[in-house]
């Protein structure tokens, strides 16, 4: 039987976040799921997600669909994949892969 | 010898049980109709994968998007909802949804379990229960497959009243019947996730809701406001009951924190519904 053992991290520029929802929300995966704001060392905004997956459900959501207008959308996603389970660390490995950080507060 | 040696044993064993205490509840802070929550995480029957409620959770490792509170005793009402119990959905050759009203009389904000048969199935699109403008959409108005099928079989779903309509369709050039369509209440202050990234995972030893501490929450409403004594209690993995008291709850409650089991009651609670309550937690930490 099929488990969701993947471990997947999504990442994403924030002029891309609204399109790549509304892709995800169309495909049956509910609203808002890049839901996470953070702050790239260049100083843009991303946002990102995580998630565990089954692998081979995974495998077709990520595929191209041949549909430019959702494809170009998708090749802005950065993704990292692993079969593990201490989520929170592949999250924060992820964030200092791609130069990513939580925003933080001033002054706090 | 059997016949009698038969009854005298059943006399001792009913002295025994007569004697014999039934475990400790939490469904006993509720008795007096106390709103709040309880979450039995041993419970598989009250979790289903999607917020739409149309997936089951059969084990560990699988996520949970809708929760079953089972404060109110999770009792399906034995009143149908539906007030067309079978219809016969005929092909209109178009793109357009030919709907057929099915119950009219639901309750916005309460939970029905919901239950059709198709049978006589033709076409090569899909047939079932609207939702978005209909009543059930759990939040969320995206595609719900699990509410429509493109065969013929059952569908069944647990899902949050966003109107008091609801209708059954088919479209292009599909036939099907539905029958046996049942829309029952099932009480209680259900919670859920619409959104699939942020939906935690059940796990074992012990068992628990894992979130996974970068987006994964689950939020649930309430009647009315709990209020400012509000007791808040968490079976916390490894470590054991946590009970807070004089909380402030307003009409939702969302929850991050792994747990084993979580209860809320919108009251304190007596010396000895705590102790109750603490070996219950603990029990189901593993501690």
């Amino acid at each position: 039987m099929s488990q969701y053992t993947l471990s997947v991290v999504q990442l994403c520029p924030a002029a891309y976040r609204d399109a790549a929802n509304a892709i995800a929300e169309a495909a049956g995966y509910g609203p808002g799921n890049l839901s996470v704001e953070l702050r790239h060392t260049d100083g843009s905004t991303w946002w990102g997600c995580h998630a565990p997956w089954i692998p081979e459900v995974f495998a077709q959501a990520t595929a191209p669909t041949g549909d430019s207008a959702i494809d170009d959308v998708l090749a802005q996603v950065v993704t990292s994949a692993q079969t593990r389970t201490d989520y929170f660390q592949h999250w924060l490995e992820a964030l200092a892969a791609n130069g990513l950080n939580l925003p933080t507060t001033e002054g706090a | 010898m059997l016949p009698v040696s038969y009854p005298a044993a059943r006399a001792v064993s009913c002295g025994v049980n007569a004697r014999r205490r039934a475990p400790w509840s939490p469904r006993a802070l509720f008795a007096a109709g106390e709103q709040g929550w309880w979450f039995d995480n041993n419970d598989l029957s009250t979790m289903l994968q999607d917020n739409a409620g149309t997936i089951p959770v059969t084990g560990p490792g699988q996520p949970v998007g809708l929760h079953l509170d089972k404060s109110r005793g999770l009792v399906v009402s034995a009143v149908n909802s539906a007030s067309a119990t079978s219809v016969n959905g005929v092909p209109i050759g178009g793109p357009t949804l030919t709907q057929y009203t099915i119950a009219t009389g639901l309750v916005v904000g309460r939970w029905y379990r919901v239950r059709a048969t198709v049978t006589n199935y033709s076409g090569t699109s899909t047939v079932g229960f609207t939702s978005g403008p209909n009543a059930f959409g759990a939040g969320s108005n995206g595609v719900i497959a699990g509410l429509m099928r493109s065969s013929n079989g059952v569908i069944e779903f647990v899902g949050l009243a966003a109107t008091t309509t609801q209708t059954v369709f088919t479209r292009d050039a599909n036939t099907a019947n539905f029958s046996d369509i049942s829309i029952r209440e099932l009480p209680g202050n259900h919670r859920y996730q619409t959104t699939a990234a942020s939906r935690p995972i059940l796990r074992d030893a012990p068992r628990r809701i894992d979130y996974d501490q970068v987006d994964d929450s689950l939020t649930g409403t309430f009647p009315s406001s709990l209020g400012s004594n509000c007791t808040v209690a968490r079976s916390i993995p490894g470590v054991g009951a946590q009970i807070l008291t004089a909380q402030t709850i307003g009409t939702s409650f969302t929850d991050n924190v792994d747990n084993c089991g979580l209860i809320i009651v919108n009251r304190a609670l007596t010396a000895a519904e705590t102790a109750n309550l603490t070996r219950y937690l603990n029990q189901r930490a593993g501690v």
